[in-house]
């Protein structure tokens, strides 16, 4: 099946008027789209970088520093933003400068009509790249947040073993031999002398555990 | 406005003149062909009934129009009169030498309009 044509009555200038005006947006309609895809990719850009200028600023920007869910948590985070962000900018540059594609000459078109398809593909491609470019920002924002406010990952702890049992907390002091440690009952000074192993835990074992 | 629809391989080129006649349709009707390249754009190739020149006019349903103003999205326009099955004008869009063409347009001036209809679902 195929579309039928026939005559549709008198013409009138007003339908030449339209068929120009037709005429003179396809052949304007592909520039326009390049140029509103440069413009969002050279703003997009920007925004990222100030994004990433101002995550500089202060804060936390070590996720080693953070308790170990919350690292994990940010480095998908910044994977996400990495993956998104990256697909953005191809479908921006997309957009703005089309794709190297070598076409069968007996599939040439002309001029509007490739024109016009082009630019309807680079509409949707520029669509999606500001919506992946800004999900990028968003993703980023989220793992400079939780960098910055996530918890701390806890500081190292001793487990000294003496004679009496063992003692375990971090570190408060050491002097002439005798190490303070401030454990879950307060602090407890020890004799490192008396002391048979000095063991550096993540987090002291639970009593009864 | 009359006709002046020369005989095919006339040696004298034809003037530019916006013009239209009720066989221009009925001949662009019989001897244009519809193909459909994407979704909503139909490309209608044939001979101009005036100058006889095989032209390709694009039929689209929507056009790229972007905003300056603050918050507008970049997206096509909502279709006007492009759809399959309206009233579409149409006009030679042929790049031949018509003397008086005016600069920036295109074609020797002849227009028509055809009803272009979907095949049956």
């Amino acid at each position: 099946m195929t579309y039928q044509l026939s005559p549709a009555g008198p013409a009138t200038e007003a339908d030449l008027r339209a068929a120009q005006e037709r005429e003179r947006l396809l052949a304007a309609e592909l520039p326009r789209v390049r140029e509103a895809a440069t413009a969002w990719r050279n703003g997009l850009g920007g925004l990222l970088a100030a994004l990433v200028g101002f995550s500089l600023i202060k804060g936390r920007s070590d996720i080693s520093q953070l308790a170990g869910s919350w690292a994990v948590w940010v480095g998908i985070l910044l994977l996400a933003a990495l993956i998104v962000g990256a697909a953005g900018a191809l479908l921006l540059i997309r957009a703005a400068n089309g794709r190297p594609s070598v076409v069968p000459a007996r599939e040439l078109l002309s001029r509007n009509t490739a024109d016009h398809i082009e630019a309807v593909t680079a509409a949707g491609a520029l669509r999606r790249g500001i919506a992946l470019t800004l999900c990028c920002a968003a993703l980023l924002v989220a793992a400079v947040g939780a960098t910055w406010y996530g918890p701390a990952r806890d500081k190292p702890v001793l487990q000294i073993t003496v004679p009496g049992g063992t003692v375990c907390g971090s570190v408060v002091a050491l002097s002439d031999g005798n190490l303070t440690l401030k454990t879950a009952a307060g602090e407890v000074t020890t004799d490192l002398a008396k002391a048979s192993a000095v063991q550096a835990l993540a987090r002291c074992p639970v009593p009864g555990a | 406005m009359t006709s002046d629809n020369p005989a095919p391989g006339q040696d004298e080129p034809l003037p530019y003149t916006e013009i239209t006649d009720d066989t221009y349709a009925e001949s662009a009707a019989k001897d244009f062909t519809v193909t459909e390249l994407a979704h909503g754009t139909l490309a209608l190739r044939g001979p101009c009934p005036r100058c006889r020149a095989f032209i390709e006019i694009p039929v689209v349903s929507s056009i790229f129009r972007s905003s300056r103003s603050i918050g507008s999205w970049p997206r096509a326009r909502a279709p006007k009169s492009g759809e399959a099955g309206h009233k579409e004008p149409m006009m030679c869009t042929c790049e031949d030498n018509h003397p008086g063409r005016p600069k920036g347009r295109s074609g020797c001036g002849a227009y028509w309009t055809l009803a272009i209809t979907p095949p049956a679902q």
